[in-house]
């Protein structure tokens, strides 16, 4: 009876142990496909193509040709700088704005309060693509066509990111503020005195939701601006694939570019991340 | 007199601290959404002009194959892609609840589409599925598969942006389930063994349905974000071939910007609209706390 379960709990383990297996490879095959493609010939990557052998995915001669062809002939700096400044610069604003508001509906009793509150959590519930059509008229309206304010503006103030403040800020102990008021502190020096130091992991999570948020916008960029020199990475990219002059090994160069900036900032911080996210979807 | 101007100070300052904020929601939110709403009653006549049409932009749309396939389109990828999403992410999620330094590994690894951007998504999985040269014909020829057109046929093109949507999405809706699978108490499985619970019996009589909320709205979130599929879809098959990924969406951005037809795009629009706004009024009557005292306190402010 007991040899029966141990070989039982022998067989389950080794079906786990596939089937989380083919996970991985079936997560890790685009992405390591693209990697080791990026750091070979275009030529090279046809001819390996197929049948399937063992250098279809390990590169025969190893190559940074296609990195430095894309960042010089293609100058994609310029979309990766744009992405980064458009990203950096909603971040900021999105502090402003978001925890601002998280802290009028943490810690103020006011007036219409409910009915705010659900604008902005019905806000966040919206998905983009739904308004993006529109938005560009309203963009068109107010002269924000071909400005980094058109991408960051509509990005900046974020229900689901003011949800999260919310929520941090409310387990923040009022005595805590009361005592910078006794003080003669202001509203919004007790916030940035004593709040802000207090709340690092929320702000960490909302930053980082909002700087991939940004990294990975394309419609709305797309529609937003039409001068070459203001594409963000992600239009860049779509370009590439759009076009179809462009060589394997450079279009792939490009998308490991775009995967490991965000991985660079996302991976240390990826408990932040995760937290914020499933706070956000949790709301407890 | 000063205690006066105190006392309305202090009741402004929550406006005040509210107002950036409902400033950028109303105007790149709220208003876009009735602009929508309003333009949707438009046309365009001689001259660029736009004149008032009544319900002329939906009556045409649902006399058109074009809006009618589309339609259709869209209902075939949401009905077929969210439950096997959700069922996908439920599996993985159930698979990765371990505590063990491997499998907290692999889940740092199945993370990985998640950071992954759709435009990159596709463009890898694009090249990956070339018809002549990309790898998956060559895996499937390993396989004795015969290599498959896959993008480039009517058939195949809607599973393949499936394919891709999971590969992109699964590992994130996961999170949410993951999460809420971590916040169950270890003792109430114990209990359940107690009485007599197998594998099966456990999974759908404690852990489902103390998953219910994490799967509520990751249902709804999901078929919501499937509502609105567009990038796979601008970006490697244009809404064909003949029609067949040409989802709402995407017949929404080609009127207003390929054709210059805003009216039908609005119309498009409001119509997806009215079915978003059924599925946020759905996720609001599962999650209203009706059984849940402690939530309830909570978030009086909210429901």
């Amino acid at each position: 009876m007991i040899q029966t379960k141990t070989r039982f709990s022998v067989f389950l383990n080794i079906f786990y142990t596939i089937i989380v297996l083919v996970v991985i490879a079936v997560t890790l095959l685009p992405v390591f496909f693209a990697v080791s493609s990026s750091l070979r010939s275009d030529a090279e990557i046809f001819h390996y193509a197929t049948p399937l052998s063992l250098h279809t995915f390990i590169p025969v001669q190893l190559t940074w040709d296609s990195y430095s062809q894309l960042f010089v002939e293609y100058t994609f700096w310029r979309p990766v700088l744009n992405s980064l400044i458009v990203a950096t610069a909603t971040v900021l604003l999105g502090f402003i704005v978001n925890a601002l508001a998280g802290y009028a509906f943490a810690k103020f009793d006011f007036k219409g309060k409910n009915v705010l509150f659900l604008i902005y959590l019905f806000s966040f519930m919206i998905p983009f693509e739904m308004i993006a059509v529109p938005l560009y008229k309203t963009a068109e309206i107010f002269n924000l066509i071909d400005h980094y304010s058109a991408m960051v503006l509509p990005m900046a103030a974020n229900g689901m990111i003011v949800f999260l403040y919310r929520q941090f800020f409310m387990d923040i102990p009022d005595s805590l503020m009361e005592a910078a008021t006794i003080d003669g502190a202001g509203k919004l020096r007790t916030f940035f005195q004593i709040i802000v130091p207090v709340s690092k992991p929320v702000i960490i999570s909302a930053s980082l939701m909002l700087f991939i948020k940004q990294w990975d916008a394309f419609l709305w960029p797309m529609l937003a601006t039409t001068k070459p020199a203001m594409k963000v990475i992600q239009v860049a990219i779509s370009e590439f694939t759009l076009e179809f002059t462009i060589l394997w090994n450079i279009i792939f160069a490009a998308t490991v570019v775009a995967i490991l900036i965000p991985a660079c900032v996302l991976l240390p911080l990826q408990k932040y991340y995760i937290k914020g996210a499933a706070a956000s979807g949790l709301k407890e | 007199m000063r205690i006066n101007r105190e006392k309305i100070k202090k009741q402004l300052t929550p406006y005040a601290l509210l107002s950036l904020s409902f400033i950028l929601i109303v105007l790149f939110k709220v208003y876009p959404i009735l602009y929508a709403l309003w333009g949707s009653f438009f046309k365009r006549v001689a001259g660029g002009v736009m004149q008032f049409a009544g319900f002329e932009n939906f009556t045409m749309l649902f006399k058109d194959p074009d809006f009618l396939n589309s339609v259709w389109m869209t209902l075939k990828f949401s009905i077929i892609i969210t439950p096997l999403q959700v069922v996908l992410a439920v599996g993985l999620a159930l698979l990765l609840n371990r505590n063990h330094v491997l499998v907290r590994a692999t889940r740092t690894i199945v993370y990985i589409p998640v950071a992954v951007n759709m435009v990159v998504a596709s463009t890898i999985w694009n090249l990956m599925l070339n018809p002549s040269s990309g790898i998956i014909n060559s895996i499937l020829n390993v396989f004795a598969i015969p290599s498959q057109p896959f993008l480039t046929s009517p058939d195949q093109a809607m599973y393949v942006v499936m394919v891709i949507c999971c590969w992109k999405g699964v590992a994130y809706w996961m999170m949410f389930l993951l999460a809420g699978l971590q916040n169950i108490n270890e003792r109430i499985y114990e209990a359940g063994r107690i009485d007599g619970t197998n594998a099966v019996t456990e999974l759908f009589l404690l852990t489902l349905p103390l998953l219910k909320n994490p799967l509520i709205f990751v249902l709804i979130s999901d078929s919501m974000i499937n509502l609105f599929m567009f990038v796979p879809v601008y970006l490697l098959t244009s809404g064909g071939p003949q029609g067949s990924t040409n989802v709402l969406m995407y017949e929404a951005y080609r009127s207003a910007f390929k054709f210059s037809n805003y009216g039908r795009s609005y119309a498009i629009i409001t119509v997806l609209m009215f079915i978003t706004f059924i599925i946020i009024g759905i996720q609001f009557w599962f999650l209203r706390d009706k059984d849940e005292p402690r939530t309830n306190k909570r978030f009086r402010g909210v429901s």
